[in-house]
């Protein structure tokens, strides 16, 4: 039995005792996911394919399945998708347009020497591959935070249905803030465990700062970092607002027909 | 009156912040001031172009370019002179990306009877400041206080680890899992003590991080020893230079941190507000709704760690799938660790749920009996 076969068994032993049929179900979506990367990596095998916009169309399967199979179909886990949607096309931007500044794309030369008898010329853009890579770290972060606004606010709505779409608004920020430190801790702690080797390996070296803030290896992980933490604290203006706007909206035509 | 000290105080450190970014903007841009040689390029005097890869219609779709650029140094004794540089890249770019005039790079210098230089590294460093700052007034003007107060964390939990793994280098006969667990208690309770204070609530989530982690640590670490690691491929680790595997099992208990935190938070902070509204509920429904709560966010944390991990599999999978080596063969190199590391804090996660709702049981009960 290989070591990652039992471990996958204990998880979905533990997912369907504690979680029961939504444990199962968070389990599948699981195989789901690993599938969906799989195939995105088959599609930019062809050089003619550009690897962000396979990533985006990823991105789109794994928020709907994440939303709508885990949290079931229904208002809150639309407003959660459209949400998290807006805020990736704006999300993509700006990681590409900090991948180009600091020339981050591509691989290390680190990693160039463990490839060494690969060849790299197959006309597929890694500068867009490492966009990518961004882009799909933080989609799950994302996302979660997405739901996570929605949610109390259509709850809160429910209970106070006067409220105004500023007040509506406002505290849909406040749940999204208070989440905020936890939902990034959560991302940069798995980061830090996938980095652990190189910072050993930055100790080891005795690697001046100067060295660690130019090292594309160094400089692609901290890139990294800072723009799935802008993803997870853009998402919540944007879903907090969309939320707002769609609960007064259907306020006023609910009461346009009574009228 | 104490309202204006304290938009001045406010003022203060908003300037002298937006003082040290300039004023790191413009040391990093004087080049003396750093060791390794810099030069500037400042034009392209001819490029040539070799197809390394063409489609089934002929068309290329990947080439070379070899460039030949006038550079001036920027630093060091021969600071002020230019000199002919060669650079490549290619479409791909899977190593050098393309540069143009203007861009710093660091160089190799080599004194013979002409001087040259080679390309080593891009300069980033001003671009990642950039970014650093970008992410820092986004965080505050979005986030505010809990917005300044993630960033402090993130710089609080870097430092931590960071000692950590100082003392382990200097040390080498000492555990670098014992040190990251040592590690994992300071952050875990430095975090929960600052957000929520020292309350029972922050006792109970403590604990069951704690707890959580460390039979997570314990299921993994039997499975490892078990199964004689069996089918983990350790090469992508391979620019370390002592044993992976201790590297690796330490990064386990660091990837999860977070995770359990989260899980252990928010079911505990749930449990309580119920207790603290309906303080004669059984102790069965309290469990009840632990459960409910715990089945909820059991979904969206695996698959949030469970990115954050694979992503960055994507490119050297990519290399291997290019280079026609078989699917099979490919995933087993490159997603073997990840993989494991993401069902270990899934583990991780899951497990977190029932201890945290037993924690929480515990301590509301000893405040009744009180």
């Amino acid at each position: 039995m290989t070591t990652i076969s039992v471990l996958a068994m204990i998880l979905f032993v533990l997912m369907s005792v504690i979680g029961g049929k939504k444990g199962l179900l968070s389990f599948s979506v699981m195989l789901i996911h690993v599938s969906v990367i799989i195939v995105a990596v088959l599609i930019m095998t062809d050089p003619g394919a550009s690897p962000i916009i396979i990533t985006l169309i990823a991105s789109v399967i794994i928020s709907y399945v994440t939303l709508y199979l885990i949290n079931g179909k229904n208002k809150k886990t639309q407003t959660a998708f459209v949400a998290t949607m807006m805020t990736m096309v704006v999300l993509v931007g700006l990681i590409h347009l900090f991948v180009l500044l600091t020339n981050v794309g591509g691989f290390s030369t680190e990693e160039v020497e463990e490839l060494s008898i690969y060849s790299f010329y197959f006309g597929v853009n890694f500068t867009e591959v490492i966009t990518s890579v961004i882009i799909l770290s933080t989609i799950g972060a994302v996302t979660d935070e997405a739901i996570s606004v929605a949610s109390p606010m259509y709850e809160l709505f429910k209970y106070s249905p006067n409220q105004s779409r500023k007040e509506l608004f406002n505290s849909g920020m406040q749940v999204g803030i208070d989440l905020l430190a936890t939902s990034a801790n959560t991302l940069f702690f798995a980061f830090f465990g996938s980095y652990l080797a190189l910072l050993v390996r930055f100790f080891d070296m005795g690697y001046h700062l100067s060295e660690v803030l130019n090292a594309k290896v160094f400089v692609q992980e901290i890139v990294t970092i800072l723009l799935s933490g802008m993803g997870v604290l853009l998402i919540v203006p944007v879903t907090a607002y969309l939320t707002a706007y769609r609960l007064t909206t259907k306020k006023e035509s609910d009461t346009s027909i009574n009228m | 009156m104490w309202i204006v000290k304290r938009r001045t105080i406010k003022s203060i450190v908003a300037a002298s912040l937006l003082l040290g970014v300039i004023i790191s903007y413009l040391l990093m841009g004087i080049s003396t001031l750093y060791d390794r040689a810099i030069v500037e390029f400042i034009d392209i005097h001819q490029v040539t172009e070799t197809v390394l890869q063409t489609n089934e219609a002929g068309e290329a779709i990947d080439t070379m370019y070899e460039v030949t650029f006038e550079a001036e140094l920027k630093n060091t004794n021969y600071r002020g002179e230019t000199l002919m540089m060669q650079y490549e890249y290619s479409d791909s770019s899977p190593y050098h990306a393309e540069l143009e005039a203007g861009d710093k790079v660091f160089v190799t210098l080599r004194e013979g009877s002409d001087l040259t230089a080679e390309v080593i590294e891009v300069k980033r460093d001003q671009e990642v400041l950039i970014l650093f700052s970008l992410f820092f007034l986004m965080m505050l003007v979005i986030g505010k206080r809990q917005g300044l107060f993630a960033v402090f964390s993130l710089i609080f939990h870097v430092a931590i680890m960071a000692g950590a793994i100082y003392y382990f280098v200097s040390q080498p006969n000492t555990s670098l899992l014992a040190l990251m667990s040592v590690a994992t208690i300071l952050m875990t309770v430095a975090s929960l003590v600052s957000v929520s204070g020292l309350t029972k609530k922050t006792l109970s989530a403590i604990l069951s991080t704690l707890t959580g982690l460390a039979v997570m640590m314990v299921i993994t670490l039997l499975v490892l020893r078990l199964t004689n690691q069996q089918g983990l491929r350790f090469e992508e680790m391979g620019l370390l230079t002592r044993h992976p595997d201790a590297v690796f099992t330490a990064g386990l208990l660091i990837g999860a941190i977070g995770a359990v935190m989260d899980v252990a938070v928010t079911i505990g902070s749930t449990l309580f507000q119920i207790k603290q509204e309906h303080p004669t509920i059984e102790i069965k429904d309290l469990i009840a709704s632990g459960r409910q709560v715990g089945q909820d966010i059991m979904g969206t944390m695996t698959t949030i760690v469970f990115f954050a991990y694979m992503s960055g599999t994507i490119p050297t999978l990519l290399i291997y799938l290019l280079n026609d080596a078989s699917l099979g063969f490919s995933l087993s190199m490159n997603f073997s660790l990840e993989l494991v590391r993401a069902l270990s804090s899934g583990i991780g996660i899951v497990l977190t749920i029932p201890i945290s709702i037993l924690f929480a049981v515990l301590f509301t009960k000893v405040g009744e009996v009180r």
